[in-house]
């Protein structure tokens, strides 16, 4: 019988009390390094600074929610910027105004949020998002939006939808989720709420299905902007949102007529919308100078451009350019650092009582162990092995309370990556373990040793002869 | 074997007080000798055999083993190569059996071999066992066995490490006449096997009288004595 067997034995006599202190040992563990990992995925996922796109142009304040809901998706739209920005940002817009952001913009793309199907974000775009001209061409390379840099979507199925039809391309999560496939069809809910939001007549069709990307754009439905635009209650909230700047004196110049629509009377008009079909697409009814979007991806040609356009930005009245990494890395070291280092010192706390629970149980065991010890001793055990035998048990459940503890600490991260990848798309890499969490289990197994000498230091003085007697 | 020369051992009582335990001019035990030692409660029995055993340490005087040519003296030792020496080479049975009661049978029987620094024999074990009629109880906790047989197992101990010299303080001051003589035949047998000598410390007369040589402690202690 060696001393580790001896160990064991001396834990299994005290099965009850041995495995209390365990789990002191494992939920102290699991806490911390749940913390940590959470703490460590969640900046990679939220405080990444690798964005395919280094500007997100919205309305102005609010800058958390514009990335929040742009590129996490969990979050409401702040509100809408005039689309003529878009154009001034791009060539594509048929504008004759001189731009003051052209030859600084390498490509944008436009986003508009506010419904859902199935609870999965709907983002109204445009084709230019899929590598593709709004006649279906191949865009030039460094045209071409990334998500990553040198990430581009692409589509496991299917094709790009038609700029003026109700199609829809769809993420890799939300075709799963919804179950949606090529020739689908479904109804975007006006909102995000699918209790008490009302269905959309308008059917879109899936044409496309995009591979995953590891991003929240994977739970995303994407549908052409004129087709977001043509819903009733869409055009509806643009001329409400023109009606009130023009009433506080921001906004655009209107240089349309209000009556220059499209020919009616020779065309399919959807009764009660804002569009009507000239074959299957749609051609708006809304004037240009209404149409609104909640945001555009911006990426600048170079560093000093990317200053230009936030310099520019700042004097415009409505629209604001904020960059997704230092905003959420912000919110990180402001708002969830401070949450996160409570937590850990909380974790910290816990563990420490389990160690001082180690010792106590220990402790209390030896007290009641001193007549075995005496035998040991008697035995031929020298001091020097009983207290090995005392710090060997300490380190035991210090180790099988750290092992289990970092499995369960994981376990808490996988729970959590499963929520984030069902609300963001985006999971967290639970199993990897990092170095911080290896030199957490080192120091709990360090005061797990450390809290098994002073019992053991109390069985070192036992008395052999008064406890024989 | 066991030459002890010039042993003495005081105690400190609380008082402050020096009480002299042990004053032993000479006392010696050839090998795989069989001897008694008489003495009354409280005449330095038990101090004696702990003495000899290294589990105290004399304050002077020699406690010397003769072990294969070589010459050990304990009261020269310090506490851990005596308690070395005592895991390797020396047995001891207790008046009560001092087993560790989470431990089975044979588990308490290994466990006198696990401080020796040699690999352990669990098949000489289960002979120990087997020849202290304890055969089918090989797994059986002290606390499913009768006192006689916690004995027996603390005797299968003792000659676990097939000691050089097994010292026994009162080995049979728990049990029944009757158990009393069985657990003594098994002591005498065990160590007529392993070639051990055996020092009983007793102060009954009867077991005295089954060994060849008696020696009253009062007789070679010159202090109180005080056990």
């Amino acid at each position: 019988m060696n001393l580790f067997a001896i160990v064991l034995k001396q834990m299994r006599q005290r099965l009850l009390a041995t495995v209390l202190t365990v789990l002191s040992v494992v939920v102290g563990v699991a806490m911390a390094t749940g913390i940590m990992i959470m703490n460590r995925e969640g900046q990679r996922v939220f405080a990444q600074t690798d964005y395919g796109f280094d500007m997100i142009v919205g309305p102005k304040a609010a800058p958390l929610q514009l990335v929040t809901s742009i590129v996490y998706q969990i979050d409401a739209a702040p509100g809408t910027i005039p689309w003529e920005v878009y154009e001034q940002m791009t060539t594509a817009g048929a504008t004759t105004q001189p731009s003051p952001y052209r030859g600084r913009v390498q490509w944008a793309v436009p986003i508009a949020l506010g419904d859902t199907y199935k609870s999965l974000p709907i983002v109204g775009t445009s084709t230019t998002l899929f590598g593709v001209d709004d006649d279906g061409n191949r865009l030039p390379d460094d045209k071409v939006p990334t998500y990553r840099p040198d990430q581009r979507f692409a589509l496991a199925e299917g094709r790009a939808f038609h700029p003026r039809k109700f199609e829809a391309v769809v993420g890799a999560e939300a075709a799963r989720r919804a179950g949606l496939n090529i020739g689908s069809t479904f109804h975007a809910t006006h909102g995000n709420d699918e209790t008490y939001g009302a269905a959309h007549d308008e059917e879109w069709r899936v044409v496309g299905i995009l591979e995953r990307t590891g991003t929240a754009f994977d739970r995303s439905i994407f549908v052409p902007l004129v087709s977001f635009w043509a819903i009733a209650d869409h055009a509806e909230g643009l001329e409400a949102i023109d009606k009130a700047r023009e009433k506080h004196g921001v906004g655009h110049d209107h240089g349309h007529d209000p009556k220059a629509k499209d020919d009616k009377d020779e065309h399919d008009h959807a009764h009660g919308h804002a569009y009507h079909m000239h074959g299957d697409e749609i051609h708006l009814d809304l004037s240009e100078d209404l149409w609104e979007v909640s945001a555009i991806l911006v990426k600048s040609r170079s560093a000093s451009a990317l200053n230009d356009l936030r310099f520019t930005l700042r004097n415009h009245p409505l629209a604001a350019g904020v960059s997704p990494a230092s905003v959420m890395q912000q919110f990180f070291d402001n708002t969830l650092g401070g949450m996160v280092r409570l937590l850990v010192a909380i974790s910290t706390l816990v563990t420490l009582v389990a160690g001082i629970g180690i010792l106590v149980s220990i402790y209390n065991s030896v007290v009641a162990r001193n007549r075995e010890i005496a035998i040991l001793r008697a035995l031929g055990a020298t001091r020097g092995k009983i207290v090995s035998i005392i710090c060997a048990e300490a380190f035991l459940v210090g180790l099988v309370g750290t092992a289990l503890g970092l499995v369960g600490g994981h376990l808490l991260a996988a729970a959590a990556s499963n929520y984030l990848q069902h609300w963001v798309g985006a999971g967290l890499t639970w199993y990897r373990i990092g170095p911080d969490e290896l030199l957490y289990a080192a120091a709990v197994l360090g005061l797990a040793t450390l809290a098994g000498l002073v019992p053991a230091l109390r069985a070192y003085r036992t008395d052999v002869a008064s406890n024989l007697a | 074997m066991l030459t002890v020369e010039k042993l003495r051992k005081d105690y400190v009582a609380p008082d402050g007080q020096r009480l002299h335990v042990l004053d032993i001019a000479q006392f010696t035990l050839a090998a795989s000798e069989r001897a008694a030692l008489l003495g009354t409660s409280g005449g330095g029995k038990t101090t004696l055999l702990h003495v000899l055993a290294g589990i105290l340490k004399a304050d002077a005087g020699q406690v010397v083993y003769a072990i294969d040519g070589q010459r050990h003296d304990l009261a020269a030792m310090g506490e851990a190569a005596r308690d070395h020496f005592r895991g390797a080479h020396l047995g001891y049975i207790f008046q009560t059996h001092h087993l560790l009661t989470g431990f089975s049978a044979i588990e308490n029987v290994m466990l006198g071999m696990a401080f020796t620094g040699r690999p352990a024999d669990r098949a000489w074990g289960e002979h120990l066992l087997e020849r202290v009629g304890l055969k089918d109880r090989l797994h059986y906790r002290p606390g499913k066995l009768s006192l006689g047989q916690q004995q027996r197992v603390a005797v299968a101990r003792a000659l676990a490490n097939r000691p050089k010299v097994v010292l026994a303080d009162e080995p049979t001051g728990s049990l029944d006449s009757a158990s009393a003589a069985a657990t003594m035949d098994l002591i005498e047998a065990l160590c007529g096997e392993t070639g051990s000598a055996l020092l009983v410390v007793t102060h009954d007369a009867g077991i005295a009288a089954r060994f060849p040589r008696q020696v009253k402690l009062s007789d070679i202690n010159a202090a109180g004595g005080k056990s």
